[in-house]
Formats: C-alpha cells, sequence, structure tokens
C-alpha cells in the first residue's frame, strides 16, 4: 500500500483486513488538467481522495458566475453526496493540474459499512472530518477577514 | 528622624502662612457644593472646619460634627490627582510654515510651588503609584514630572475612616508611612485640639523650625497613637488580597462579570474618581490660521467603548469586558506592570458609582464562586 | 537644554508615495528625516506617523528601500489615514518612534522560516520577505503563506514573485474568492501550513493579520507540530502614546506597545483565546 495511504486518517483503526476490504472497493484515476471530477447533478457514486495534484470546487447555475469555492489537494477526500440524499454531486470539481485519486466505490463502499463496524467508524469519521474543516473554513470566509473595516 | 513635635491651632496657621511666605499655593479641603474637597486656601478658616462626611455605596452627604475639627472627614470627591495629571491639558504645539516645514514644540509647564495640606496616606499611596506610572517610567511625563517637582506635602493621618474604605486592606493607610514633607495627627479631646507633627524631609523639619513649636507629651502621643487606631478600627471595608492577582487571572471567564455588568452603568465615574487611573486619549486640532495645530490630552476610560476602537470596532465591546479590564487592571495586572496594586483603598470608586458597585464585593465574589468552564 | 518629552515627533519628509492596491485604499510612503538621515527601526517595530493637525497614528514598519530609507505601508481606515492618502511626495510629517518589539530574526538562523500573514498583515512581514530575497536572514528556508480576500487584494506582488524566483524561498498564496482566470488556491491560510513543506521541529514560524486568522493558523502550526516557542505573532490594539502612558493598548499585563506588538505564542498563550481581553 501507498505509504501515504496508509498513513491517512482513513485507514486509521483499521486492521489489515478491514484495509484491504476498504481497499477493495478502491481505484485510482487519473485527471488530466482543466477536466471535470464530479459534475454537479449527477448521480453521486464514489468518495475520492485526492493523492496528487489540485482540484477546483466550483458552482455553477444558469446566470451564475462560476465561482471557485475552494481549492482541494493531496490527502483531502472528495464527495460526500453519494452519503447524503437526494445522492447527486452538490458541485461541480475540475482538476487544475494532473491531478491522482483513489476513488472509492459507493455500493462497494455501503456494504463493507453495513458488515464492519470499523469500516463505517472510519468513512463517517473521515466525512464529519471534512465536512467540519470545510465549514470553519467556508464561516472564517464569511467573516470577510481582511476587508477594510474601515470602509 | 523620628522626632515628634507638637504645634497649637495658632502654629497651624503659622505653617500654612510660611509656606504662603515661601511661595507655596496652598491646596487644602473646602466646604463647597455640598462635598468637602481640594482647592485652593488662603489659611486655616477656609478649612471644613466642623464637618465630617458620611460614605456609603453610591452615597456621599456632608453633615456638622460636634466639634471643631479640621481634618474630621474621609475621602474628598476628587484626589490630588487632578493636580498633577491635569483631567485635559494641550501637550504639543505644532507650527507650519509657508513651505510646509514643520516644528514641534512640547507644551511643559513651569515648576509652581504648590503644598497640599492635609493629604491623607491613600492620597500618598496613590501618588507613589502615580510617580511610578508617569515619572519613573521609560518614557516619562514631563508635565507631570515638572508640576510633582513642585510639591510640598503636609499629610493627615487618619483619626476615622469612612464607611467605604479599606486602606488597610491594601497597606496604605491609615497612617501615611512616608512621601510626606510634614504629616500631622489632629488631637481632639475636651479642650484639647492641637497636632503632633512629625517630619518626612529635611524641607519639611526647615519649616517646623521656622513654626512655634513644642515637645508633645506622652499624653499627646497616646491620643495620637488612638486617633490612628481608631481609623483603623473603623475601616468600612475589607479585600482580602492574598492570592488575589491569581485568582483574577483564572477567572477571567467567570460569568459573575455578567451580572456586575447589569448593573454596571460603563460611565466611568469610577475611574474619573480613582486617584491612580492614569488612562488618556490624545487628540489633534488645527487652528483656523492653519498654520498652527496642537496635541491635547484628555482622561479617558476603559469604561469608554471608543477606548479600545481598532477600525473593525472596540475590543472591547461588552460591558463585563470593561468591567473586567477595570478590576483586573486595578487589582492584579498592575501588580504585573509597576510591580504594586493600582487600589489604595480610598473607596472612592465605591461611593461615586451612581449605583454603588462595591470593588472590594465584586473582587471577592468573583474570586469565592467556582468558576464555570471557559465558554 | 529642553526636557525630553516621549510626545514630541521629529520631523521627517515623505520621499515617495506608491500606491499598492488599484483601489487605492493602501498606499506607502518611503520617508527620511528632514536632516536627510534615515528612520530608525526594526522589522516588527511600529513608528507614530504624524499628519500636521489630523493626528497620529502607529503604523508598522513595512520595509526599506534598496538605499536604506524606511517604509511605511498605510491602510485608509478612517480620518487620520484618509488624510494621509491625501499627503505627496514632499510633505512633512512628524515620527515618534521606533517602538516596540521586532521579529527575532537572529533566532531564524538555522531554520525554516514559516511566515505566515493574511491581508494587510503582509506589511509588517514584508521587511522578512525582502531579508530573505537578499539572503540576509540566516535561516535553511523561507516559506510564505500568503491569504487575501481575493487575487487583486494582493500586496507587493514585486516582492512576492522575487521571493518565488529564489531558490529557497516557497512562496504559497490562497484566497477567500478566485476571480474569472484565478488557477491559484482558494481557501484560508491555514489549509497553506497543514500542506507541510516544512521541519516543524526545526522551523521559526511568524504570523501576522487578523486576531482570527492568527489564531486559527496558531491551530494549524502546532497541529503540523510547531511548538509555541518557535511561533511568534504580531498584536494589535488601539495606541495613542506608544510609551505606555495611555493604557489603551493594554492586554492583561501586556501593554502591546512595549512589551508587544511582537510576542512569541508561549508568552501570551493563555490570552489568545479570551475574547474582548
Amino acid at each position: 500500500m501507498n505509504p501515504a495511504l496508509e498513513q491517512h486518517r482513513l485507514m486509521h483503526g483499521l486492521n489489515d483486513a478491514e484495509r484491504t476490504r476498504l481497499l477493495d472497493c478502491a481505484e485510482p484515476h487519473h485527471y488530466a488538467v482543466g477536466t471535470p471530477v464530479l459534475r454537479q447533478g449527477q448521480a453521486a457514486n464514489r468518495l475520492v481522495l485526492i493523492t496528487a495534484g489540485r482540484v477546483e470546487v466550483r458552482l455553477s447555475g444558469a446566470g451564475a458566475r462560476v465561482t471557485s469555492l475552494e481549492t482541494l489537494g493531496p490527502g483531502e477526500t472528495l464527495g460526500w453526496s453519494w452519503y447524503v440524499p437526494p445522492g447527486r454531486w452538490q458541485f461541480d470539481s475540475w482538476a487544475l493540474e494532473a491531478t491522482d485519486t483513489l476513488e472509492f466505490e459507493a455500493g462497494c463502499l455501503r456494504s463493507a459499512m453495513s458488515q464492519e463496524h470499523a469500516i463505517t467508524e472510519a468513512v463517517l469519521g473521515e466525512l464529519v472530518h471534512t465536512l467540519a474543516h470545510r465549514l470553519t473554513a467556508a464561516r472564517l470566509r464569511l467573516l470577510d477577514l481582511y476587508a477594510n473595516p474601515g470602509s | 528622624m523620628e522626632s515628634l513635635q507638637r504645634i497649637d491651632l495658632v502654629g497651624f496657621g503659622s505653617l500654612l502662612a510660611q509656606l504662603q511666605a515661601e511661595g507655596y499655593t496652598l491646596i487644602g479641603p473646602r466646604l463647597e457644593a455640598g462635598t468637602i474637597d481640594y482647592g485652593a486656601i488662603e489659611g486655616p478658616d477656609d478649612l471644613p472646619i466642623g464637618w465630617r462626611d458620611e460614605q456609603s455605596p453610591g452615597r456621599y452627604r456632608t453633615l456638622p460634627r460636634n466639634d471643631r475639627a479640621h481634618f474630621g472627614f474621609n475621602a474628598t470627591p476628587a484626589s490630588f490627582k487632578t493636580r498633577l495629571h491635569r483631567s485635559e491639558e494641550t501637550v504639543l504645539e505644532v507650527q507650519r510654515g509657508e513651505q510646509g516645514e514643520l516644528r514641534f514644540v512640547p507644551v511643559i509647564p513651569a515648576v509652581k510651588k504648590q503644598a497640599w495640606i492635609g493629604a491623607r496616606s491613600c492620597e500618598l499611596a496613590a501618588l507613589a503609584i502615580q510617580d511610578r506610572v508617569l515619572k519613573d517610567s521609560a518614557d516619562p511625563d514631563p508635565r507631570y514630572a515638572a508640576r510633582r517637582e513642585g510639591v510640598f506635602i503636609v499629610a493627615v493621618h487618619c483619626g476615622q475612616a469612612g464607611g467605604t474604605c479599606f486602606c488597610t486592606s491594601m497597606n496604605a493607610g491609615p497612617k501615611a508611612e512616608g512621601g510626606f514633607d510634614l504629616a500631622l495627627t489632629e488631637i481632639l479631646d475636651g479642650p484639647e485640639h492641637h497636632f503632633v507633627v512629625e517630619t518626612g524631609s529635611d524641607a519639611g523639619a526647615a519649616l517646623l523650625e521656622r513654626i512655634p513649636h513644642s515637645q508633645p507629651t506622652a499624653a499627646d502621643l497616646r491620643r495620637a497613637a488612638d486617633a490612628i487606631e481608631h481609623a483603623r478600627a473603623t475601616m468600612g471595608r475589607h479585600l482580602d488580597t492574598d492570592g488575589l492577582k491569581t485568582a483574577l487571572y483564572a477567572q477571567a471567564q467567570h460569568p459573575g462579570w455578567e451580572e456586575v455588568a447589569d448593573r454596571c452603568l460603563a460611565c466611568g465615574n469610577c475611574t474619573a474618581a480613582c486617584p491612580t487611573c492614569f488612562c488618556s486619549s490624545y487628540e489633534d486640532q488645527v487652528e483656523l490660521d492653519g498654520a498652527n495645530a496642537r496635541r491635547t490630552r484628555h482622561w479617558d476610560s476603559c469604561f469608554n467603548a471608543d477606548f479600545t476602537h481598532l477600525a473593525g470596532g472596540p475590543v472591547r465591546a461588552s460591558t463585563p469586558a470593561r468591567y473586567r479590564q477595570w478590576l483586573t487592571h486595578k487589582l492584579a495586572s498592575w501588580h504585573d506592570q509597576f510591580g504594586t496594586s493600582g487600589c489604595v483603598g480610598c473607596g472612592r470608586c465605591i461611593t461615586w458609582c451612581p449605583v454603588g458597585i462595591d470593588i472590594t464585593a465584586e473582587a471577592s465574589r468573583i474570586r469565592q464562586a467556582n468558576g464555570e468552564p471557559p465558554k | 537644554m529642553q526636557t525630553q518629552d516621549c510626545m514630541a515627533p521629529r520631523t521627517a519628509r515623505i520621499r515617495s508615495v506608491t500606491n499598492e492596491l488599484a483601489s487605492g485604499e493602501v498606499f506607502t510612503w518611503t520617508l527620511e528625516h528632514t536632516d536627510g538621515s534615515a528612520l530608525a527601526g526594526n522589522p516588527g517595530q511600529f513608528n507614530m506617523l504624524y499628519a500636521f493637525g489630523c493626528g497620529e497614528v502607529p503604523v508598522s514598519i513595512s520595509g526599506r528601500t534598496p538605499n536604506g530609507q524606511l517604509q511605511h505601508s498605510i491602510r485608509t481606515v478612517g480620518r487620520v489615514t484618509d488624510a494621509m492618502r491625501t499627503l505627496t511626495a514632499g510633505t512633512e510629517i512628524g515620527v515618534r518612534g521606533p517602538f516596540g518589539t521586532a521579529w527575532p530574526l537572529d533566532e531564524a538562523a538555522g531554520r525554516d522560516l514559516v511566515v505566515v500573514a493574511g491581508g494587510l498583515g503582509l506589511a509588517p512581514v514584508r521587511p522578512l520577505l525582502q531579508l530573505a530575497a537578499a539572503d540576509r536572514i540566516h535561516c535553511r528556508k523561507t516559506l510564505v503563506c500568503y491569504g487575501t480576500r481575493t487575487p487583486a487584494d494582493r500586496l507587493y506582488p514585486d516582492d512576492l514573485r522575487r521571493c518565488a524566483a529564489h531558490p529557497r524561498i516557497e512562496v504559497r498564496t490562497t484566497v477567500d474568492r478566485g476571480d474569472t482566470g484565478w488557477r491559484g488556491e482558494v481557501g484560508v491560510v491555514p489549509r497553506l501550513l497543514l500542506q507541510g513543506g516544512f521541519d516543524p521541529d526545526h522551523s521559526i514560524a511568524v504570523v501576522c493579520g487578523p486576531e482570527i486568522m492568527m489564531q486559527f493558523s496558531v491551530d494549524a502550526l502546532r497541529q503540523v507540530g510547531v511548538a509555541d516557542r518557535w511561533i511568534y505573532l504580531s498584536m494589535e490594539r488601539s495606541m495613542k502614546c506608544a510609551v505606555g502612558l495611555c493604557g489603551r493598548c493594554q492586554w492583561r499585563e501586556h501593554f502591546i506597545c512595549k512589551d508587544g506588538p511582537v510576542y512569541r505564542l508561549d508568552q501570551i498563550a493563555d490570552l489568545l483565546g479570551i475574547s474582548e481581553l
């Protein structure tokens, strides 16, 4: 196993058998610069762990400016919509650089989670950790800390 | 120099007259507008002879006494602070020449001789603190220093304590332990009415030589000691200062700050009345001619919203935070900053608080209650 | 002899004015004393700058020109700084200072220097960028992590470019909001620190920006293993006198004008999280 993956939070607390079970759900992918990783509105079917490169999360809509919301890099996970109804990607994400990922298929994950409590803990733990960090970051940015307070 | 002398009322008059003859302006207590406060006096007749005060949280009254005591009252509304650290003054004048060249001229008053008559031990303790903050710091205020230089002090040891006094808790009285040129104890016992005088400096000793005085009797000395003991025994309040700094630092997030802030009006009366509060603001103004400008300083208060103003708003936006700052500074952080408490136990902040908040009660409540974990 | 007065400024002249942002809200003065001498001051310290008749404001030292003239970047946030923005080269002003503590440049020797800045917080650390680019800090490498509101709000692009081109300096920037054409990072500054690239056991971090941004950056630095003793922050409070007489900049026992503005985290760690202190 890739040492970075071995160190990853997702693998913490899992024994060898559980790790194997989890990794059985995963497949590596490569994205060229400027290609989509996840498309807003499509069925959410996987959890994406970025192993190299950089991905931009965007929101687009009729009449709306395409806005870059956040950039994500190695070690960060992307895609929780497969776990949350209605099961469609809420955001677009695009590879800003040549990007390598490890992608866990949602159906396989669900079945592993239903069988192994430790895997449920690991996957939900990672999701909650990611959501908490993104929420904090979003709140910090809402504060608009660098705005000129005098203006 | 522990040689005590005795002067009678005539001698006391001579003392004031001699000071005037030597060029001192006399600043002493006067009965005025229902208070006993410091102001310019010309002689003993200007003193509040036969008057006393009653002080309690949020309350001050002057009442006649049944004797002719000259110093039979307690802390005045304003302290001697106002004589050195002026509530408002110009500190700098700036001139701009025709080519836009600037010239900065510090405004520093000439040394003027002023004699403080009747300064109490708490006043002298406060003076020592102000000296440390404004005169003996790395960057002293030359205006304070200039005024300070001309001060001659005739202290009076307290013969009674007021309802809001707690100088004994702060090691600041009721007997002045130093920092004076002369110190008087007023003796009033039936027909006996005179002063026991203690000299605290060469200037004080020299002055005493020039006025009629005599050896005090053993009875005089006993009465003087009794008077001070009486003040000690009638102390209106008490504050336990043992471990107080640590406790207040630890209780920064205590809900008690919210409770006191429900009553606190954030009016700043306490900081104005306090003999050690020194915080100030500076303002720059330009004259109509456009060629002259000046910078003035005026007293500020940590209770003002503007006091901690940053571009994004005040740092201490809420009253609990401001009250916590004031009390913690006075009783705790002052020690770290200046090696002394910032409080002398004069009780002015208690008396002059419009809602009667009592620093001794709040400090002990905050320290005693079990702190809730930080929110 | 005239009595020394800590409130009396010395005269100085604005040599030049540079606009730092298209909005005009930040500008830099290059200053010299009217006798031609350079203004004193070390990175991290500040001066009190006086504009005739308007007033005085504390401004951190934000660099020196190649020939040693001191620079101050000023943001228009109120009456005094608005007036300062209208002043042109050649205008005489008043200067008191320098005041306060400086960044501990000597302590960077042999360590990775991590410079963390947010918004206008780059101004007080810009001298470090200049010195690092000129190989005048004896650190192993320098990592600059800088966050702004938008790409257009980034200060000192020339200094950032010079640093990025230096073999031993890495520059990471991030923005709260990208704009069209922005291909860089979008997110908060602490994220840049979690990307690693420095040895937490042999680093020294200097942090400058809004207090909340500094608190979250401290969390990230601790998370990657930098000890409090090797983290320095620059604190900001209201100041009128800069010498401990006005009392406004008190932060419990500290007078930030004298004891700060630059603090080592382990000396203030217990104060940092207490709100409205």
